[in-house]
């Protein structure tokens, strides 16, 4: 892959957060790439990434900074994980990686995003794609792992 | 003055519908689908000013039920709003050649929301 798009997909993810959440995230400590068996945390949210450019993005986030994130997003206080954080989560993710797909250098489409929800959730990463990840942070929200894979085909 | 809300995320309808609130329409009515979106334009007469709509929704897609409205004499005059991520930018080319009136492009402020449609609804 010669071009950056964890930077593409950080880059997208501020815009969004600044957009819509009013708060602009910044990068905790450095970015690292995984593959084999990876730990999320317990809101995962999913979506894939089609076109010339195959791959995925996720945010993933702890229970109590997805209802801080949602809460916020939708102007109102959430005090459990239900739908309405489950589908906000994922809407993050949708708005993310449609920003982030606009700055690649190959035409990318996008899937449709879903959630992982749970302790001790883990994906599983392709050796011939691997995750690259980066943690971001927000004083309102608290942190959250924003990670990609992509392989142009 | 009567919004119709079609997008499969009920997180995108509660924010357009607390920017459109916040401009004074409080008349506005959501579908979770394309489908469900047609179908209740028929069912509410085609009395809508304006109808916001998702581009990227799992059934009946925003581009098709673009087509089907405009098609329509019913309902081809009523304005629609489409709401996109960046990543369409070829399927917005073709919903402003199919008739859309106006799309919003995600991520986007309330305010931004709120520029794009006001003109729809003075």
């Amino acid at each position: 892959m010669n071009f950056d798009y964890l930077q593409d997909c950080m880059d997208a993810t501020v815009n969004t957060y600044e957009k819509m959440l009013g708060n602009v995230p910044v990068v905790v400590g450095e970015r690292y790439t995984q593959t084999g068996i990876i730990n999320v945390h317990d809101v995962t949210a999913l979506i894939g990434f089609n076109g010339d450019g195959l791959g995925s993005l996720l945010i993933s986030m702890s229970q109590e900074n997805a209802m801080k994130t949602i809460s916020k997003f939708l102007y109102t206080e959430l005090t459990e994980v239900d739908d309405d954080v489950l589908d906000g989560v994922e809407e993050i993710a949708n708005i993310v990686a449609g920003a982030a797909a606009a700055r690649f250098k190959f035409k990318t489409g996008l899937g449709l995003p879903t959630i992982l929800l749970g302790e001790k959730q883990r994906i599983h990463g392709n050796e011939d794609a691997p995750w690259l990840f980066i943690t971001m942070k927000t004083e309102a929200f608290g942190e959250f792992t924003l990670g990609a894979t992509l392989k142009e085909v | 003055m009567r919004v119709l809300l079609i997008d499969d995320s009920t997180t995108m309808r509660k924010i357009q519908r607390r920017a459109l609130n916040t401009l004074g329409i409080e008349d506005i009515d959501e579908a979770p689908n394309g489908k469900e979106g047609v179908d209740k334009l028929q069912a509410e007469s085609y009395s809508y000013n304006l109808v916001m709509l998702d581009m990227n929704m799992p059934e009946m897609g925003g581009l098709e039920v673009l087509k089907a409205v405009r098609a329509d004499p019913n309902s081809n005059n009523i304005p629609i709003v489409m709401c996109t991520s960046v990543a369409d930018k070829e399927q917005v080319m073709e919903a402003i050649k199919s008739g859309a009136s106006n799309y919003v492009v995600k991520p986007f402020t309330p305010e931004d929301l709120q520029k794009k449609v006001s003109k729809y609804l003075s």
